[in-house]
């Protein structure tokens, strides 16, 4: 599957046209960009699993949720801290505005959700954001952060959420 | 009480559990498990009854060593942080980390 079609499979309409100069494409991104989509990126998750805890009542779903908030909190606080130990800050780009925008469209139709529906499509969201994400970081950004600081805290990221996709992808299987 | 408390003060102690025999005839050789890159390692571990496992996790999320059937468990280590267990006839050999279920490991039984 294409990285487009992941990412308009998680709500995100980017284009990813590379051939017009005025396109916008994750491959332009520069570090402190990318800084931000993966900060971003976190935070989305975190309040999605928030919602998990709130509305469901499955005790798999819950474990799901309390690490995703503990691990994306803890890779938050150290780029965070490196941004802090560069001197620089994240900058604001349209991969960040458009992920917030996909993310505002999946709150609004999980919160509606109960039950079984609920911890269906938050499991199934999980595995597809999760796939499209860590696809965009070892194919697009890790080759292109120039910071070797940077690069290694991705890289220690990317392993993080390696592991929250075979999680997600389990959680999946048991539910159907 | 957590569990995590309770096999601490439990291994401390040396008190009678079923983790733990009541009077150590013979001391056992100690082990270490690191937990890093999202592993253990070494994922296949030889022990003994009597032998001491430690657990340490170098990575920077926290991490579990749990038995499959939750019958003994090191509670939530953070980075830099160990916990130890002795081993005991019959402990379920099968174990995984609690936050991170794809992360499994065994001991092999003497």
């Amino acid at each position: 599957m294409t990285l487009k079609r992941m990412l308009a499979g998680i709500g995100l309409a980017v284009s990813l046209a590379v051939a017009p100069a005025s396109a916008e494409s994750p491959a332009d991104l520069n570090d402190l960009e990318i800084a931000h989509v993966a900060y971003t990126a976190d935070n989305i998750d975190i309040r999605y699993a928030h919602l998990a805890l709130g509305i469901s009542t499955n005790p798999e779903i819950h474990k799901f949720a309390k690490t995703m908030i503990r691990d994306h909190t803890k890779v938050n606080e150290l780029a965070l801290a490196l941004l802090k130990k560069l001197k620089v800050q994240p900058k604001d780009n349209f991969l960040s505005r458009s992920l917030i925008k996909g993310s505002e469209k999946l709150v609004d139709e999980m919160a509606g959700l109960r039950g079984a529906e609920f911890d269906k499509r938050y499991a199934e969201n999980e595995l597809a954001y999760h796939q499209a994400v860590n696809k965009l970081v070892e194919d697009t950004f890790i080759p292109n952060i120039e910071n070797p600081e940077v690069k290694a805290l991705f890289e220690q990221g990317l392993q993080i959420f390696k592991a929250h996709e075979k999680h997600a992808e389990m959680m999946v299987k048991s539910l159907q | 009480m957590h569990r995590r408390t309770l096999l601490k003060r439990l291994v401390a102690a040396g008190a009678a559990t079923g983790l733990a025999p009541s009077s150590r005839v013979l001391a056992g050789r100690a082990h270490r498990v690191e937990i890093k890159a999202f592993a253990f390692v070494p994922a296949r571990l030889k022990v003994a009854p009597g032998d001491e496992i430690t657990w340490i996790n170098r990575d920077v999320v926290p991490h579990t060593a749990t038995a499959a059937d939750e019958s003994w468990d090191t509670g939530t280590l953070d980075q830099g942080q160990s916990a130890t267990l002795t081993v005991s006839e019959g402990m379920q050999v099968r174990y995984l980390c609690a936050h991170h279920p794809s992360m499994v490991a065994e001991l092999v039984l003497d």
